[in-house]
């Protein structure tokens, strides 16, 4: 078998804390992606979800502090100085924000945006680069690229931006891309226009593609493999399809329940009671265990570890199996 | 504001410490050079060395430790007297038309926010209109109507103040009106006033508080200004700048004449700075709460 | 419905001019010759993309803006036709909730100041005491303590602060809440227990809910009735269950489509959305650069919202196609 793509090794990651000391995030993070392959990574507001993707981007703030390891081509991004970073940002991995208008200059047309990229890293001219903006919006099926891509960000609307964001991260034909909360800005028809744009990309160019989402929807959509973290940990991870159907952890478990869906005539929604714990305020044991409904006195205990449950399949529950089989 | 994206937040809190230090000692620094100013002023009402208006043209030019603390000018006068004398001078005429001009400014900036329409654009026109003027122009304006004088420098300057205060105000007043609880409050029924007094100016307050302290640096700039050109005080009475004027023609033979008036306006315009910067970040609503 | 409607909107448009003295005058509207009655007790969905008019609707039925024609009745009375002190007096019956709780709250004022808020309308000014006492009773009833009274918002997490929002709007015992996208911002978990809340709200209490969103799902859920929204105009309303079971408008259709669903997987076998940018067309249906049922008559006449002739399944519902009865033909309940 070929080596990942990807590869995150036992990645943990602390924030400085303003009362001093420091604050652990995320831990025990082990992610494996090979070419071509879609990950999603679900997760609620406060779940660590954007701190690992800034993480696999290499842009974590100074005051983050990461161990472990996070492979790139066999290459450690942790370990990396800036410059080398830049360049493996530049050209291995493009990113997609979540509001295309912040990532992009307002003073510049969105087709030199695009072009920019392609100068500066493969050395094109301006002409040649302006010319391949053009057929990279082509690709992002922008109406009418040749004209709008002399156009300024600002008279674009919503959809279109994040158009010209995909563009310009695929301008670099980067091996790795990441998408966190790309289409949560926008309408849901344009949103499905924009999935439909990056299922494609992915599938001709065979590019790996992690999605950070909230919305479970979406990565049942896009995803072939799922990722579900909650309080900076893994809790479930496996195929889509067997996660959302079959989950076996309370909190995945949970929160499908909790997607809205027409009840009977007094019937209520199904919630998890409680909110999402803050870092500095998490229950003893199992991270989930103030809010879990199978929760047992083992639960509080100390950490339930992280257990293999199948063939690309794991699970972080004391009670998984024993659920899994009723 | 509070809706940062979870990385901003901790940028933030990198960020943080380094700043918390740093607006410390701002601010530690800045309220210890305003107290010490401040105090010299208010001790000049009740003690100086010798009367600063004495002359004693014998002693004429003489540096700083050979005649009084720090020397005499060229009738002779001690120095430290009339730099304690002055920064009673120049911090109050300051203090008070900075006071003027921020309660007209926040006045005019807080009714244009909740007024729009034709008021706000005639309001901000004269804003420009005022804005324009050098505060030395409308001082010597005001100079020939009411004669020159501290009344006229605490005008001069105050006028300058309000198109400034006005301004701040205005647009951040205008944020907190674009506010959803602003929307809601309107919702329960409440008038302009009523929101302004209830909410617009409490979350304002911060910002007009560090414009008082930056702006009361620039007060004592133009005063000396005034001073120095002849249009503040009525001589004899001293003032920093007018002390910088008259050491004008002795710089060669006596410098301490202009370094002693330029290090006292430097470090209380440097002390209102610091003081200014070191508020904003304590109220940096960021650094609060979490 | 037989009951008299509880808030009942006539005809309602709204312009919003641009540009100025130099360059041509520009004037959008926003809001269309917009009828639709909601009847007490019940909660009434208005689904729609950004830049369909809900949030200007909105703003109306709350009074914080004027119409350009039109009108809102509320309770049998014209909300723009009383004078400045029987609106504010009124103002006890309609109160609203926000999308952003962190924008929505005042952060320099306690929860309990901010939850008092709209006492201040109602005659006869309740005291300290009765006001420190209904506070608690309506924190207590959107699931928070009385003691959260004494902190500040930004002590909250987001669906704690939309709860302080919902005991501010309640406080005055409104007949009305208008909610736009109230629980667009929270987390999942966090979102079923509000809209829990809202239909507990609506059984226990009998509040009536205007509740404004982009998102089916959590209309289908909650929504006794719904109404769709295409630029400024209702093209859809109906039963919540009926319209989005068997859409009588091909833009709920493409809506109800486009919308991820946690149980399908993959690629959906439907042709790629193509999504035109909505364009303004003056006359005729200004759906029809996106619809793939357009023809000839969409683009002469603007369909108005009618009753289709048939059983059931179109009972008390109205839309504004040409197409309709061939969608209805062509759609399979499901």
């Amino acid at each position: 078998m070929t080596p990942p793509l990807l590869r995150i090794e036992d990645l943990a990651i602390s924030i400085d804390s303003t009362h001093g000391g420091r604050q652990p995030i995320l831990t025990d993070i082990d992610v494996a992606l090979h070419a071509g392959e879609t990950l999603g990574i679900v997760g609620e507001s406060g779940s660590g979800k954007s701190l690992l993707s800034l993480a696999i981007m290499g842009l974590l703030p100074a005051a983050a502090h990461a161990t472990g390891r996070i492979l790139l081509e066999g290459r450690d991004l942790l370990g990396m100085d800036e410059d080398t970073l830049c360049t493996v940002r530049g050209r291995n991995i493009g990113m997609i924000f979540q509001e295309p208008l912040t990532a992009l200059n307002p003073a510049m047309t969105v087709g030199d945006q695009i072009a920019e990229g392609l100068v500066v890293q493969e050395g094109l001219s301006w002409r040649a680069a302006r010319r391949e903006a053009v057929t990279l919006l082509d690709r992002v099926r922008m109406p009418d690229a040749a004209r709008l891509s002399r156009a300024y960000p600002h008279a674009l609307s919503g959809g279109q931006r994040q158009r010209v964001g995909i563009a310009i991260a695929l301008a670099m034909k980067p091996a790795l891309m990441i998408a966190d909360e790309p289409t949560t800005a926008l309408d849901v028809t344009v949103q499905a226009e924009v999935l439909d744009i990056l299922d494609d990309l992915t599938r001709d160019a065979g590019m790996a593609l992690i999605l950070v989402s909230h919305d479970l929807g979406v990565i049942a959509r896009m995803c072939a493999r799922t990722l579900v973290l909650y309080a900076g940990r893994r809790m479930e991870e496996g195929a889509t399809r067997d996660v959302l159907t079959a989950p076996l952890n309370p909190y995945t478990r949970g929160l499908l329940r909790a997607v809205p869906r027409r009840q009977a005539a007094g019937g209520r929604l199904s919630t998890i009671p409680g909110t999402v714990p803050s870092f500095a305020a998490l229950p003893p044991g199992c991270c989930f265990s103030d809010r879990c409904p199978d929760v047992i006195v083992a639960c509080h205990a100390g950490e339930p570890a992280w257990t293999p449950a199948a063939p690309g399949r794991g699970v972080r529950c004391l009670r998984a199996h024993g659920e899994a089989a009723s | 504001m509070s809706v940062v994206a979870p990385s901003d937040t901790r940028q933030a809190a990198s960020a943080g410490r380094l700043r918390r230090a740093m607006s410390r000692g701002n601010l530690l620094i800045g309220s210890l050079l305003i107290g010490l100013m401040g105090g010299i002023a208010l001790l000049s009402l009740v003690w100086t060395p010798l009367p600063p208006g004495k002359l004693q043209i014998v002693q004429k030019l003489k540096p700083p430790l050979t005649q009084g603390l720090l020397g005499t000018d060229h009738l002779g006068r001690d120095v430290a007297s009339m730099l304690m004398v002055g920064a009673w001078n120049s911090l109050s005429i300051a203090v008070l038309a900075v006071a003027m001009g921020a309660f007209a400014g926040t006045l005019v900036g807080v009714t244009v926010a909740s007024r729009r329409g034709w008021f706000e654009a005639i309001m901000m026109r004269a804003n420009d209109v005022i804005f324009a003027l050098p505060p030395i122009l409308s001082a010597m304006m005001l100079g020939a109507l009411l004669g020159t004088g501290r009344r006229t420098a605490i005008i001069a300057i105050a006028v300058f103040m309000v198109p400034v205060f006005a301004r701040v105000t205005a647009s951040a007043a205008l944020q907190v009106w674009s506010r959803d609880y602003v929307l809601a409050a309107r919702g329960a029924g409440k008038g302009g006033i009523r929101i302004t007094v209830d909410h617009i100016l409490p979350n304002i307050a911060n910002q007009i508080i560090v414009q008082v302290t930056i702006q009361l640096g620039l007060a004592i700039l133009t005063e000396a200004g005034l001073s120095f050109l002849g249009l503040g005080m009525a001589p004899p009475a001293p003032t920093w700048g007018r002390m910088l004027a008259d050491a004008q023609t002795y710089l060669g033979r006596a410098p301490w004449l202009a370094i002693l008036p330029g290090l006292a306006i430097a470090l209380t315009v440097l002390g209102f700075n610091m003081l200014g910067d070191g508020l904003r970040d304590l109220f940096d609503p960021r650094e609060k709460g979490r | 419905m037989s009951r008299a409607p509880l808030l009942d909107i006539r005809r309602l448009s709204r312009d919003y001019a641009s540009g100025g003295l130099l360059g041509g005058k520009h004037v959008t509207r926003a809001l269309d010759d917009l009828s639709m009655s909601v009847a007490p007790g019940t909660i009434h969905g208005i689904v729609g993309e950004s830049g369909c008019g809900k949030s200007t609707l909105a703003r109306l039925v709350m009074a914080l803006d004027r119409p350009t024609s039109g009108s809102v009745h509320f309770g049998g009375e014209d909300l723009f036709r009383l004078s400045a002190r029987d609106l504010k007096r009124k103002r006890r019956d309609f109160q609203m909730v926000f999308q952003d709780p962190f924008g929505s709250l005042d952060p320099r004022q306690t929860v309990g100041r901010i939850v008092a808020e709209p006492l201040h309308v109602l005659e006869g000014k309740p005291g300290k005491a009765e006001r420190r006492d209904r506070v608690a009773a309506m924190l207590e009833a959107v699931g928070l303590a009385p003691d959260h009274a004494a902190r500040y918002p930004h002590a909250f997490s987001g669906g704690q602060r939309q709860r302080i929002a919902i005991a501010r709007a309640l406080i005055t015992e409104p007949k009305l809440v208008v909610a736009d996208e109230a629980v667009s911002a929270l987390d999942l978990s966090v979102q079923a227990q509000v809209l829990n809340l809202l239909m507990d709200l609506r059984d226990r209490r009998g509040v009536t809910f205007l509740f404004i969103t982009h998102n089916l799902a959590v209309v289908d859920a909650v929504a006794d009735r719904v109404g769709v929204m295409y630029r400024g105009r209702l093209v859809e309303s109906g039963p919540a269950q009926a319209v989005f079971a068997r859409p009588l408008h091909p833009y709920t259709r493409l809506l109800a489509d486009a919308e991820p669903d946690v149980t399908r997987f993959g690629r959906p076998d439907r042709p790629p959305v193509a999504v035109a940018e909505p364009i303004d067309f003056g006359v005729g249906c200004s759906f029809r650069n996106r619809c793939p049922l357009a023809v000839a008559r969409c683009t002469a006449e603007r369909p108005e919202l009618r009753e289709l002739e048939g059983g059931p399944e179109v009972r008390e519902r109205l839309t504004a196609c040409h197409r309709a009865e061939g969608l209805l033909e062509t759609n399979t309940p499901g």
